[in-house]
């Protein structure tokens, strides 16, 4: 009897220890509030400008009807030294307690990253709630407008409007969804280089400002086709103020330059992380110079075929990178008069679509290797795989050799359907039309 | 000073309780001998005891030693019982026999008759009727009489096989001059098909107490005790716990003589033997070791044998009263027996070489030995089509995981592990959880204890909206409490299918050890997690596997890796792919059916029309 | 032992691969890739080839003395003194690592998802793990490896298998990493991440077939090699070399990044429930086998009465180190430089001496017999 009583007691002792402890790490999940952005800027005397866009549970939730409370956000910002003692003075002010694991987006103002983002990706990677697939942009105006001025319109769920927004990369090819354990990845990598999300806020009111736009970007010369433009100026009007348009370029930590959404189609191509695209093609048979004015243009929808071939060869210390391209597509709308559905029309539209893409990819790649001098596309890791030794690799530093390099790029485009038509019957103008 | 000292002794010094005298119903010499020795681990088949049972052996060694010398010295203190008390005992029975001709009956009637009296309390007992008459045998008259309970035996056959022969049938002429009195009663004259004939008191005794009657005659030094059982019993009906579909609906009735006829009205076997066991001193419940011969392992059979033989208890009413005295571990949270109503499945287990206890007065028939996946297979399982009866083992073990895991599972990802949730889900439960007081576990324990006394009072409510109201006023209740705000709706879901999820355990007695377990598992989440959970299921593994049910491990095609087959565990397999008895009860006879059981899968030419094979093909 | 307990083949072989694939979810993968870069998987598969190779050493050897574990062969060996300072020593071997395994795991949890409950009670949730497990003794504990293994092995391939869109073969190049000689050096040294093998010689007397211990064996060994090759392989595919060697808990970080579709992604506290599981098992077992150690050592009697202060002798070892990385990091070091000695070497020269012994004696008693 005594034994068992020893026994019976100890284990009361140990039982009771383990519940006595109490339970440290229950939280239960209305105690805490949920981050669905993260904004970074540049504050005074070294500090930095935390904004925290904070989900409101109950306007999205079973509880009382939506739509009793008016903003399914919430916007809190704070200066502070560090990322994570920022938070921590907000959370003691704030009832609920901080929680970054439902956190979508982390956006960073362009001030700051020029300066170089190595030493807040490092928070972002080291601390646990940080989910590997944040997606993280630039903006270039201050982050906490960019996050004050988002509003989800056709959700309530703001982490949802955030995730959706940054995930359409996959079918319209303007943007890169560039995670932060890509972009960590890339950025300590050897061989290449890494891009962030472009985000900015427009400032466009109504839609007769958008003439403004156009003048803006003409001053190119070409005619401006869809994408061909940066965050800051895409020509649309809408509730929601937030825009998403191409890519912002690092080199190493810092932040060198932007591409235009059609370049960073370009860039997904080549680096083979295309989804799918509604590519725009001026018509190929229409003898003008600027087919602006006759407005004839082929709609594709583009993907990718197969993955691109790179290799590189180094002649005399300089590399020179064939890059072979392989998309195949649908023709989803053709304007002009010219039918490019079937026979000869379509091998006409294939090759043109081949040399056109073929020379804005050059011409894209020759901007990384003279304006930005980084290696974007990863052509590196095909360069890596001649060496066997990791020393001779640093030795031979790529970055350095990239900013020598020749691009040969060789792009075919196959046309596979034409949607439902099969042929397009010109329309017989009467004698009063030309 | 002098209070405050003595004050200070009584608080901080240490007093020995004084020897308390409790009430007690009887005197020490009259208790039972209980230290037992064979209650121990039994060694069986291959499976061996481990150091536990040596380091355990000695210590009980040691404490039985102790215990007899207790009882030795008690036996001195107390003072010899009287004789003639009302009080009996086990050694009262054996001294009062021994006063009166070491019980052989006597040749004179009267004495028979007193005896008799005196034994029963003929003055007192209402339904115990003695009918005096006379017998004529050879031209002699004797004195006769019968003895009987009222209402446990069927009196049309005392008046019409008993009495009406012994009364009138001995003036028939019979070709009986030179046998003895005896002979010529036992032969011609009781045509009753069950006789027994005895010499000793406690034999007829035995005999009355089951429904039958004792035939006293004058001048013979035996009596007679045939067998005339006939009591108001409920008929064979649908089964109340095991329903289903397809296959018989017959189920066991509270007699075991009728059970082992259901059980040889299936198997039609003259190898199936049904040997007879008494259990309980007082009731003396028959109790039958039913299996097959040449298939059942003997050294099982033995050993349930022994195990029974060596219970010693005073009143054994229910077999589910027997299971708990012959499992193997007490405190196991799993049954290591199934007890079933359906005589179809006892004869599907015996076929496989296990083997059934049948107890008078219980309708459940205990069957040794099992594994855990037997308590998973539903009677039903053999009588439907190979798809269906895989998809439904699959939904039943579904349903398994859900009753064991799915509270706690929601309890350890909502307080520990929110980014496993989806980020709508999420903010849903957190605005859900708004305006509701407590926290998660202490709501999950509300619902869950709500849940279950729900159950458990819509047992007694009677009639047939019993069932029905524990389920819908479970769900309207929880819809009231959500209305309420007490709890959040998730958990009205969550403890609605935990609920429905152990419906689908087909075994009463698993489900209840799921129900208990799962409470423990709700607790570990809400202390760690899912560090918790699965510490949890280590530790109840490792019990379950550790645990035997009448030497077999419990999860025995699994966890020793046997070399027989496994089909009929969590899936099953097409009937005609069941060759093999499972080998870890050791049949005698492994082969069930040869390889190919379905000839007519040969070509048509190969198997004649009945169903004899053609070999010169 | 009056009664035998016997475990089967299949269940040895288990117990075997959860020894040695269990350091595939502490930080395995990245000890390797610090020390040869890109070509750590490579350096694994030499090293495994190499184990392989010398357990067929040890399997010869050992014919003689099948039904003995090591102790009993160094009894014959160097006599009682000699089982006992074997039995010391592999005893250190073994408590060294599960104290500091242990710890590891209930660092790691600390850091996954239990933050702020202090260290201790995580250590004492594994600790009635384990003593439940020893004290239940191995046939209970191989019994749960026969159910347990299979399906942690598919969920460990699983988590790789989801890992596919992410691997580049580029990732791997420079092919030779940081050099062979690098590969060569570091990899003797990391032999010792094979030193569990040790184990199996203390389950010989336990199988049922005395003969079967080589195929047990050899079976762990080339599953166990493959599946730490695999995990290394598909760790740095994922990750590139300089990065590779940042991350403290390799297979979690792959499990951490899972995206299939928007519901299914973040299912990696599912992982934890693998990760525990291994744990409990891997760390039953060797409390089971330092007890078992102790016993035969020493010649005692019962073992059930050991279990309980040896555990608390683990348990306040474990809270010795200071913090994760130094003091755990630093013990690490030291015993991977001297176990694969004492776990590969050992043997060999035990099995030697005392088969040289043996067959001495056997020659004097020939030569006895035929004098008479």
């Amino acid at each position: 009897m005594i034994e068992h009583a020893k026994k019976i007691l100890v284990f009361i002792i140990i039982i009771s220890m383990l519940f006595l402890s109490g339970c440290f790490d229950a939280y239960e999940p209305d105690d805490m509030a949920y981050v669905v952005a993260l904004g970074l800027d540049n504050g005074s005397d070294g500090n930095l400008v935390i904004t925290l866009l904070l989900a409101v549970p109950i306007a999205v939730g079973v509880g009382p009807e939506p739509g009793e409370i008016d903003n399914a956000t919430n916007v809190i910002t704070v200066a502070a030294p560090t990322i994570l003692g920022g938070i921590n003075v907000i959370n003691s002010l704030i009832s609920k307690r901080v929680n970054f694991t439902h956190a979508k987006v982390i956006v960073i103002s362009q001030e700051l990253a020029e300066q170089g983002i190595e030493k807040f990706i490092n928070t972002f990677i080291r601390y646990r709630e940080f989910r590997p697939d944040t997606y993280i942009g630039i903006t270039k105006g201050s982050a906490e407008e960019f996050l004050k001025s988002s509003k989800p319109v056709l959700e309530f769920n703001p982490s949802k409007h955030f995730e959706l927004i940054m995930e359409s990369f996959k079918y319209t090819g303007f943007s890169n969804g560039s995670t932060i354990e890509e972009f960590y990845s890339k950025m300590e990598s050897t061989c290449e280089e890494t891009v962030a999300i472009l985000l900015d806020v427009s400032q466009i009111q109504e839609t007769k400002d958008l003439n403004e736009v156009f003048q803006k970007l003409e001053s190119h010369g070409k005619e401006v086709l869809e994408g061909d433009y940066k965050a800051e100026n895409v020509p649309v009007v809408y509730e929601n103020k937030i825009r998403q348009m191409g890519s912002a370029v690092f080199k190493a930590d810092k932040m060198v330059g932007e591409l235009t959404g059609l370049e960073t189609f370009y860039y997904l191509m080549v680096s083979g992380k295309l989804g799918e695209i509604f590519y725009t093609l001026p018509d190929p048979g229409s003898k003008e110079k600027s087919t602006a004015e006759s407005g004839e243009y082929v709609s594709l929808r583009l993907g990718q075929a197969r993955k691109p071939q790179i290799n590189v060869k180094l002649k005399e210390d300089k590399p020179v990178i064939n890059v072979k391209v392989s998309l195949e597509g649908d023709i989803m709308a053709i304007t002009g008069k010219n039918d490019y559905s079937t026979g000869e029309g379509l091998k006409k539209l294939e090759n043109y679509a081949s040399e056109y893409i073929k020379d804005n990819v050059v011409s894209f790649l020759e901007k990384t290797r003279d304006e930005f001098k980084s290696d974007i596309c990863s052509v590196g890791k095909y360069v890596k795989r001649t060496f066997l030794l990791w020393e001779d690799w640093i030795k031979f530093n790529w970055p350095e050799k990239y900013e020598k390099a020749d691009f040969i790029v060789e792009v075919n485009v196959k046309i596979r359907r034409s949607g439902i038509m099969v042929k397009q019957v010109p329309i017989i103008h009467s004698k009063g039309d030309k | 000073m002098k209070d405050i000292a003595s004050y200070l002794k009584s608080i901080l010094l240490f007093k020995p309780e004084e020897p308390k005298t409790p009430f007690v119903l009887d005197d020490f010499g009259n208790q039972p001998d209980n230290s037992d020795d064979d209650n121990r681990d039994p060694s069986m088949k291959k499976e061996e005891k481990e150091e536990k049972d040596n380091d355990k052996e000695e210590k009980e060694h040691d404490s039985r030693n102790e215990d007899a010398r207790k009882d030795d010295r008690k036996k001195k203190i107390t003072k010899p019982i009287p004789i003639n008390s009302k009080e009996k005992g086990d050694d009262e029975k054996e001294n009062d026999d021994e006063g009166e001709n070491d019980g052989k009956i006597d040749n004179s009637i009267d004495t028979c008759l007193e005896v008799i009296k005196k034994i029963y309390s003929a003055d007192i007992n209402g339904d115990f009727k003695i009918r005096e008459f006379k017998v004529r045998v050879k031209d002699k008259v004797y004195r006769a009489f019968v003895c009987f309970f009222d209402g446990l035996v069927e009196t049309s056959i005392i008046n019409n096989n008993i009495l009406l022969p012994l009364m009138t049938l001995s003036v028939m002429p019979m070709d009986t001059e030179d046998q003895p009195v005896r002979e010529i009663i036992f032969d011609h004259l009781i045509p009753q098909n069950q006789i027994k004939v005895c010499k000793l008191y406690q034999e007829v005794v035995d005999e009355i107490n089951f429904g039958g009657i004792g035939i006293f005659i004058d001048s013979l030094d035996v009596a007679f005790a045939a067998d005339v059982k006939g009591w108001e019993h409920r008929n064979v009906e649908q089964p109340t716990s095991e329903l289903n579909i397809r296959g018989p609906r017959e189920s066991f009735i509270e007699i075991s003589r009728a059970n082992s006829a259901l059980l040889r009205k299936i198997i039609k076997d003259e190898n199936l033997i049904v040997e007879d066991v008494l259990v309980g001193e007082r009731s003396k419940t028959p109790c039958s070791i039913v299996y097959i011969k040449n298939i059942a392992n003997s050294r099982l059979v033995d050993e349930v044998r022994k195990r029974l033989k060596s219970i010693k208890i005073a009143y054994l009413r229910d077999s589910g009263e027997l299971e708990q005295f012959l499992e193997d571990s007490t405190f196991l949270p799993a049954p290591q027996m199934l007890l079933t109503e359906r005589p179809d499945r006892v004869a599907a287990y015996l076929g496989e070489g296990r083997v059934a206890i049948i107890v008078h007065g219980s309708p459940h028939v205990i069957v040794v030995p099992i594994t855990f996946f037997n308590l998973i297979h539903s009677p039903e399982d053999y009588y439907l089509r190979y798809p269906y009866s895989t998809l439904l083992r699959f939904i039943r073990i579904l349903g398994i995981l859900i009753t064991l895991f799915l509270p706690a599972i929601y309890l350890a990802i909502t307080n520990y592990h929110q980014e496993m949730l989806p980020t709508d889900l999420l903010l849903a439960i957190a605005s859900s959880r708004e305006k509701v007081p407590f926290p998660t576990i202490v709501s999950i324990i509300i619902m869950e204890v709500a849940f279950e006394l729900i159950r458990e009072a819509g047992i007694r409510i009677p009639g047939p909206i019993g069932p029905t109201l524990s389920i819908v006023g479970g769900l309207i209740l929880g819809q009231a409490a959500v209305s309420a705000n007490l709890v959040s709706p998730f958990l009205i879901i969550i403890v609605a299918v935990t609920g429905i999820g152990s419906f689908a355990v087909p075994d009463f007695s698993l489900g209840y050890s799921f129900r208990a377990m799962r409470f423990i598992y709700i607790l570990l989440a809400g202390f760690s997690g899912l560090l918790g959970i699965s510490l949890g299921i280590f530790i109840h593994f490792l019990f379950l596997i550790n645990a035997k049910s009448f030497g077999v491990p419990f999860l025995a095609p699994f966890a020793p890796k046997t070399t027989g087959r496994r089909t009929n565990t969590i899936f099953r397999a097409p009937l005609w792919k069941e060759e093999d008895r499972p080998d870890f009860i050791n049949p005698k006879d492994v082969k069930q059916q040869p390889f190919i059981s379905r000839k007519w899968v040969k070509s048509e030419k190969g198997v004649r029309v009945d169903g004899s094979e053609d070999n010169n093909r | 032992m009056d009664q035998k307990t016997t475990i089967g083949n299949f269940e040895a072989a288990c117990i075997l691969l959860n020894l040695l694939c269990t350091k595939i979810i502490l930080d395995f993968p990245r000890t390797v890739s610090e020390d040869a870069g890109t070509a750590a998987w490579l350096m694994i598969l030499l090293d495994s080839v190499v184990v392989y190779i010398l357990f067929l050493i040890m399997t010869r050897l050992y014919k003689k003395f099948e039904g003995n574990d090591l102790l009993g062969v160094s009894e014959i060996a160097f006599g009682k003194t000699g089982r006992i300072f074997t039995g010391i020593v592999y005893l250190a071997q073994f408590i060294f690592i599960t104290y500091v395994i242990l710890r590891q795991f209930a660092e790691d949890i600390k850091v996954i998802s239990l933050t702020s409950t202090p260290v201790s009670i995580v250590i004492l949730l594994f600790a009635i793990g384990m003593i439940v497990g020893a004290y239940l003794g191995i046939e209970a504990i191989s019994r749960l490896h026969v159910l347990a293994i299979p399906l942690l092995a598919a969920a460990f391939l699983l988590i790789l298998l989801f890992n596919i869109p992410r691997y580049d073969v580029s990732k791997l190049s420079p092919w030779l990493g940081l050099g062979v000689s690098a590969i060569f050096e570091k990899g003797i040294i990391n032999l010792s991440y094979f030193s569990e093998v040790v184990a199996l010689f203390f389950l010989m007397p336990f199988l049922k077939k005395k003969r079967s211990y080589g195929e047990v064996g050899r079976y762990g060994i080339f599953f166990s090699g493959i599946f730490l090759v695999l995990s290394v392989l598909c760790y740095l595919m994922a990750y590139p070399y300089p990065t590779s060697t940042e991350f403290f808990l390799p297979v979690y970080q792959m499990a951490r990044t899972i995206k299939i579709g928007r519901v299914f992604s973040r299912i990696e506290p599912a992982f934890i429930l693998i990760w525990a599981s291994c744990a409990f098992l891997y760390l039953s077992a060797n409390l089971y086998f330092i007890t078992y150690i102790f016993q035969r050592t020493f010649s005692l009697k019962y073992r059930k009465p050991l279990v309980v202060p040896f555990i608390i002798l683990v348990f306040t070892l474990s809270l010795l180190p200071e913090n994760l990385y130094s003091t755990l990091q630093a013990d690490m070091q030291i015993y991977r430089t001297f176990s694969w000695i004492v776990t590969l070497i050992l043997p060999i020269i035990l099995l030697s001496v005392a088969s040289a012994r043996a067959r001495i004696r056997k020659r004097r008693e020939e030569a006895r017999l035929s004098h008479d």
